[in-house]
């Protein structure tokens, strides 16, 4: 968990898996091109995202290509969020049976 | 797999004959597949499906490819679409664990592209979380 909280705390390394969400498999100059980003501060970026799994990378011939591993933000949703989000969809819910026993009542 | 297209990858506290069970029974893949069953008598050339727990078949295509507890492909072609897609799994064992590598070519050009990638991250994390725990992750209330 701490390597993928790490990869994700920097703005560049956000760009880096929007630029990946929008179009999977980039090469490097590609990412540097999107992003006009320098080619060192990519590689650097990218490095750190590979070792929090947030990247992937595949040889295509001789090129390199960058994809996003979506495995991981998948567990931080898992382990910090859905608990919060299922509390609050039983509230809606709980809104819901209330407001339509109110409306039961004016329409009855 | 070409340039495009979306790769999953994921640790698991397993061993590769169980993941390779939990990738080719149906009994198995009810559990953390969206309830769907996916079969198939793995043969080279055989066809697979993806059933639905209504009965509807979602996925049909053909095993490609089958190195037990190692290596899996099969075509991926949905609805009326003749343009079938592969998608591989790829096993690899390190000490207590095991490395699943999913690949999908599918074309960024269709519009359910995205829909089925975020599919496959569900899919990824119910298998482990089945795998580790025994359990299939709770349902999530807005898929419902």
């Amino acid at each position: 968990m701490d390597r993928i909280f790490s990869a994700l705390a920097s703005a560049s390394r956000r760009k880096l898996l929007d630029a990946l969400y929008k179009r999977n498999g980039q090469t490097l100059l590609q990412l540097c091109a999107n992003l006009s980003m320098s080619r060192q501060a990519a590689s650097k970026h990218l490095a750190i995202l590979e070792k929090g799994d947030l990247v992937l990378t595949l040889w295509q011939g001789r090129e390199k290509m960058h994809y996003l591993n979506p495995v991981p933000l998948q567990a931080i949703y898992e382990r910090w969020i859905r608990k919060f989000e299922q509390k609050r969809l039983e509230a809606v819910a709980l809104l819901k049976t209330a407001l339509e026993e109110d409306k039961e009542k004016t329409d009855g | 797999m070409g340039k495009e297209g979306f790769l999953y990858q994921t640790i698991i506290a397993t061993t590769p004959e169980k993941l390779w069970a939990a990738l080719t029974t149906a009994e198995f893949t009810r559990q953390y597949w969206f309830g769907r069953s996916v079969e198939s008598d793995w043969k080279p050339g055989s066809p697979v499906t993806i059933t639905t727990p209504e009965g509807n078949i979602e996925v049909k295509g053909k095993v490609l490819a089958v190195e037990v507890n190692k290596r899996l492909s099969y075509s991926w072609g949905s609805g009326t679409s003749t343009d079938n897609t592969t998608v591989v799994f790829e096993i690899t064992a390190m000490g207590p664990l095991c490395k699943l590598l999913i690949t999908h070519d599918i074309d960024l050009g269709e519009s359910t592209a995205q829909q089925a990638a975020s599919g496959w991250t569900f899919i990824v994390s119910g298998l482990k979380t089945w795998l580790e725990t025994g359990k299939p992750m709770p349902s999530i209330p807005w898929r419902k």
